[in-house]
């Protein structure tokens, strides 16, 4: 199926949203380990956010690309949450609160991307398209 | 719209609803400051209370706050004044008949008021505007060319942001023509929290010596100026040894240290002779500041096997990796150079070998060559001859020795000076068996003499505790360690510094051969010595303190501890055990399991277990009716059995939230606690920045030094703050310590001394002086977790001693804990130094806070914590008290409420605590638009949704209909 509407722009970008939150994923996985930046809560939501953009490209299920684009959104405000008093520092010039600054900016960066890549597909319509 | 709008919009809605949602619980979290940013105060209100703490200005009210403002500002100007130290003056101070002047070095255009960190924005006086308001016209067409310039400084790098030769143009050059009555250059440093200075910086030199840019700034003064006054904006000692260079040296230099908000008009002061300079150094001055002995071992070192054993360095929490031997022992600062000096004049130890050699010309160590401006050293435009007139011992046991100092001014204008008093005790063959060190000069009392006219005299009279005369020695007692007095004379002196003093006594002691600091010979005046007889060793007088023995109890800092003759400590004994640096240590597997237990391992941080002989939680009853309200606690003695009684009336969970403070602790209504509020640092926490600490102690001024702590208090009762996160007691250790601006001095002593009489002043005003670092956080770099390690005896006359006297002479009731270890425990999860020491010891009653983030929750509640600084771990600690039904932790958890609460309702608090008390729990309006914007966000998600369906499923299958 999937090859034959491989030109489909959603296709597209859902195997973009689903690789995409793949790579991060990993990424996280082994990194933030290190960084301390690491969040269950985080994990989990961008694995089911990225199974559901790669589950989407073969059950056609309306729905389903909404949700994991919202599980992906949802990731995204929890990182922000979890980044601010990290990047408070560098606003206020000072180490008050400490934590990985470019690593939180890695990642901020990487779920937005996500996110986008995840959020395009929704507006997208297979029939529209045809 | 069609569906797939909605579906696109949907989760775009749920993203920034979360994100919504997890900005307002930080908002919630730190809504205490928020509050203070927008200007919202939440004051509770009562009547029939009565006030504790008045504040001098009689009531709270704006127009008293003016003139307190007001007051505060020329405080500020007289710190300076007295602070600011003169170190040259080839005649052109003050300055006469000088109408323009130009300002050379871009600093004068970007000065450096104070370093990064916690603290009030600069809001005053510049520089340039100081000089105009006296009168001078400033060069214009220089000084905007500096305004101009794209340098900058950058702490990172050691950027100094001075500019290059190149710089200056024809038409600037031209310009010193119409402004030549005299240049003032200004070179600046800076530093900051987090950030040390550099041993070797962008420039690839160190970042106090004189850089090539200010040498090219300097010689254009020299070439141009017959008057170039040299202005030291630095809170860390600049190498300032080439200031009498044909090429680029100076007629005149002032240390200025970092002015704040109106340090600049104090300054412009000294320069127009308005006031006369009385400040002397807090620092020793190097010819090269790496020759210190502690600077040996200083910057980043990481265990060589960290990686073997798994010890990392992540965030805040989990530190393992870093270490710091501080090899130096007790010598720190001037303690090395003097002590060393002395054993250079009594040839003894080795002390004129090449070890530690820096500066010294012929390759055998020369104090003259290595010092260029000793501990405690100043100028005045008038001189003064001091001496020692009367020694007497005092107090229960000769507790206490006051000594009368008789100055004269001998100069032609009127001045004042500080009376610093040194003593150097007995060096005995026990001590050299027994590895005791001894400085040869120790600073033990400072006082200063009011204005004095041409030919006065004044007696100052200065008390000295016999206590500062002790010694730590880990093998007194029986091998259980304490404090020792070594039989023999002791000699009292005072100087124009810790030099000249300790040539004072060693003429008292007959020997010769004395130089002073540019190697001038002289014979030292006996008269400025006195002495005083012990004729038995003593080990018993300090054995005990509060019911406490005072003994052994920091072995395991010191790496030798772990890995026997890991290290040789510096001894006087023979100088040639000068600190090599220790680069590569490995740790053991003790140490690293021990450093492990407090890391990773289960994620949680935690090492602690519950105690099998634990009670459980319900052995407390919490949560009971209230019957006592915190106003009915307001003197009650801290034993009193009442305490209980109100701590059975909170729940675990408000117990938990006690410890979380997010600049403030929120209020528990129940029980009349309206909250309390905290501000940061020691340079000011009101809004006004106040001249560095280290300025205000080179005042050697205890009324100066009074009063700033009086103005601390003030600022609190008007801004309605419980406690301030100052002053700073950790010790200058090295010359490049990025916060020495904000701590007293690099002797441990001076810190004692100075904190002890601030403090007091702050809390007889009902403020809570939480003293910070406590302690050893005397550098910055990798100072989160930083294993630190040195002997009982460096630890105890270093940089405890630094707080001590905040909390046995100050009466501080709170601390800021810092970041680093004792050897290898947390200084925040330390239950040898918080429980044992400060709280056994030393009698401390108190609660003592975190740094920012710092600590396991529980590990550090059960180490002697009781607050942490802007981190909320009540979940954490209500969950395992509950979870683990652990009455032991609740037990920790209890007395930190009682500490919190007894210093509280014994402090400023008190004044707003009554029975009729009445606490707002009403939102800020800030609160309540980001309520709405959640909501707001909510609805959307939700009418995304259902458009969605609609639209998609309803809607179409009736179109399909």
């Amino acid at each position: 199926m999937i090859f034959q509407k491989k030109f489909q722009l959603s296709s597209c970008f859902l195997t973009a949203a689903g690789l995409f939150s793949a790579g991060t994923l990993v990424y996280y996985l082994i990194q933030s380990n290190h960084d301390a930046c690491f969040q269950v809560s985080i994990l989990v939501l961008l694995a089911v956010g990225m199974v559901g953009e790669i589950a989407s490209l073969f059950v056609k299920v309306d729905f389903i690309p909404m949700l994991a684009s919202s599980c992906i959104g949802v990731a995204l405000g929890l990182m922000v949450y979890y980044a601010l008093p990290t990047l408070s520092d560098l606003w206020n010039n000072v180490n008050f609160i400490g934590g990985n600054a470019f690593a939180y900016f890695m990642y901020l960066g990487l779920l937005l991307l996500s996110f986008v890549l995840s959020v395009i597909p929704c507006f997208l319509s297979e029939k529209e398209e045809k | 719209m069609k569906k797939n709008r909605w579906r696109g919009l949907f989760p775009i809605s749920t993203a920034l609803l979360a994100t919504a949602l997890g900005c307002t619980s930080l908002l919630w979290q730190w809504s205490g400051l928020v509050d203070e940013v927008l200007g919202i105060k939440k004051q509770p209100t009562a009547s029939g209370g009565t006030t504790v703490y008045a504040s001098s200005y009689g009531d709270l009210t704006e127009e008293n706050r003016a003139k307190m403002l007001a007051d505060l500002k020329q405080h500020i100007i007289k710190e300076e004044e007295e602070g600011a130290v003169l170190l040259k003056n080839d005649g052109v101070l003050p300055l006469q008949s000088v109408k323009k002047v130009t300002l050379l070095g871009r600093a004068t255009v970007d000065p450096v008021y104070r370093y990064t960190s916690g603290g009030p924005s600069w809001t005053g006086t510049s520089l340039r505007q100081a000089l105009e308001d006296a009168g001078l016209e400033i060069n214009g067409i220089v000084f905007s060319a500096y305004e101009a310039s794209t340098c900058k400084r950058d702490k990172a790098t050691g950027d100094i942001g001075e500019v290059g030769e190149d710089f200056y143009t024809q038409n600037i050059v031209d310009s010193f023509r119409n402004y030549a009555d005299a240049a003032i250059v200004m070179i600046s440093r800076y530093g900051g929290e987090g950030t040390d200075l550099l041993r070797k910086d962008k420039d690839g030199v160190s970042q106090l010596s004189l850089h090539e840019s200010e040498k090219a700034t300097l010689r254009m003064a020299r070439a141009n100026f017959k008057k170039v006054i040299l202005l030291v904006n630095s809170g860390n000692p600049v190498e300032l040894g080439w200031m009498d260079s044909e090429e680029y040296g100076v007629d005149a230099c002032l240390w200025i240290g970092t002015p704040g908000n109106y340090g600049f008009t104090g300054v412009v002061n000294l320069l127009m002779g308005t006031a006369n300079p009385s400040g002397g150094l807090i620092d020793t001055y190097a010819t090269n500041s790496l020759s210190a002995a502690a600077t040996q071992n200083f910057g980043d070192y990481t265990y060589a096997n960290a990686d073997e054993y798994g010890l990392t360095s992540k965030g805040i929490h989990d530190v393992t990796n870093k270490y710091l031997v501080e090899a130096e022992g007790i010598y720190v600062g001037y303690r090395y150079y003097e002590t060393r000096y002395e054993d250079c004049i009594l040839n003894q130890g080795n002390a004129s070998s090449s070890a530690g050699v820096f500066a010294s010309r012929n390759g055998s160590w020369n104090y003259a060559d290595e010092v260029i401006f000793p501990f405690g050293y100043g100028l005045s435009y008038t001189e003064f001859e001091r001496k020692i007139t009367a020694c007497k011992t005092d107090g229960e046991e000769d507790a206490e020795f006051t000594l009368s100092v008789n100055v004269t001014n001998t100069g032609s204008v009127a001045g004042k000076t500080p009376v610093q008093i040194y003593v150097q005790t007995p060096y005995t063959a026990y001590d050299r068996d027994n590895l005791v060190e001894k400085s040869a000069i120790q600073l033990v009392g400072f006082g200063k003499t009011g204005v004095l006219q041409p030919g006065e005299s004044e007696q100052v009279e200065v008390t000295v505790d016999r206590y500062l005369l002790a010694s730590y020695d880990s093998t007194a007692c029986g091998g259980k360690g304490g404090y020792i007095l070594d039989e023999g004379t002791y000699y009292f002196a005072v100087g124009n510094g810790a030099h000249e003093a300790l040539n004072n006594v060693l003429a008292a002691k007959g020997a010769t051969g004395m130089y002073d600091e540019e190697g001038n010979p002289v014979e030292g005046d006996v008269e400025a010595v006195a002495s005083w007889e012990l004729a038995a060793f003593d080990e018993s007088s300090y054995h005990e303190r509060n019911g406490v023995a005072v003994e052994n109890k920091l072995q395991d800092a010191d790496i030798n501890f772990w890995i026997p003759n890991a290290v040789t400590y510096l001894t006087r004994q023979n100088w040639d055990t000068f600190p090599k640096e220790t680069t590569v240590l490995n740790a053991t597997k003790e140490m690293a399991d021990s450093l492990n237990a407090d890391n990773l391992g289960d994620k949680s941080f935690e090492s602690y277990q519950k105690p099998s002989s634990a009670p459980s939680k319900n052995s407390f009853k919490q949560g009971q009716e209230v019957t006592l309200k915190l106003a009915d606690l307001k003197g009650v003695p801290y034993d009193d059995a009442r305490w209980d009684t109100f701590l059975n009336q909170l729940t675990i969970a408000q117990l938990a939230t006690m410890t979380s403070d997010m600049s403030g602790i929120k209020a528990i209504k129940d029980v009349g606690f309206p909250g309390i509020s905290q501000n940061d640092g020691p340079d000011g926490a009101g809004g006004v920045q106040y001249v560095g600490q280290s300025v205000a102690a080179a005042t050697f001024s205890p009324e100066i030094l009074a009063e700033r702590g009086f103005f601390f208090a003030e600022e609190a009762l008007f801004n309605g703050k419980n406690a301030v996160w100052s002053p700073g007691a950790d010790i200058h250790r090295t010359p490049f310590g990025g916060r020495n601006f904000e701590y007293y001095s690099e002797d441990s002593y001076m810190s004692y001394l100075c904190a002890a009489i601030q403090c007091r002043e702050m809390q007889n005003k009902g403020l809570s002086s939480s003293i910070k670092h406590f302690c050893g956080n005397d550098q910055e770099t990798n100072r989160y977790g930083l294993c630190t390690f040195t002997t009982e005896q460096a630890w105890r006359q270093g940089p405890l001693r630094g707080f001590e006297g905040a909390f046995t002479e100050g009466g501080a009731t709170s601390t800021m804990t810092s970041y680093s270890r004792y050897g290898l425990t947390l200084t925040c999860e330390s239950n040898t130094v918080n429980n044992e020491i400060l709280r056994g010891e030393w009698g401390f009653v108190g609660f003592t806070i975190t740094d920012a983030g710092s600590g396991s929750p529980i590990d550090s509640i059960i180490g002697g914590t009781d607050v942490f600084c802007l981190n909320d771990n009540a979940k954490t600690l209500n969950s395992w008290i509950t979870k683990q039904d652990d009455g032991n932790l609740l037990a920790a958890l209890r007395k930190a409420n009682k500490n919190i609460f007894y210093t509280f309702v014994n402090g400023n608090l008190g004044n707003v605590l009554s029975s009729d008390l009445v606490i707002s729990s009403s939102l800020s309006w800030w609160q309540v638009a980001v309520i709405a914007l959640d909501c707001i966000l909510g609805l959307a998600v939700v009418g995304c949704g259902v458009l969605y369906v609609l639209k998609g499923y309803v809607l179409s299958r009736k179109e399909e209909k």
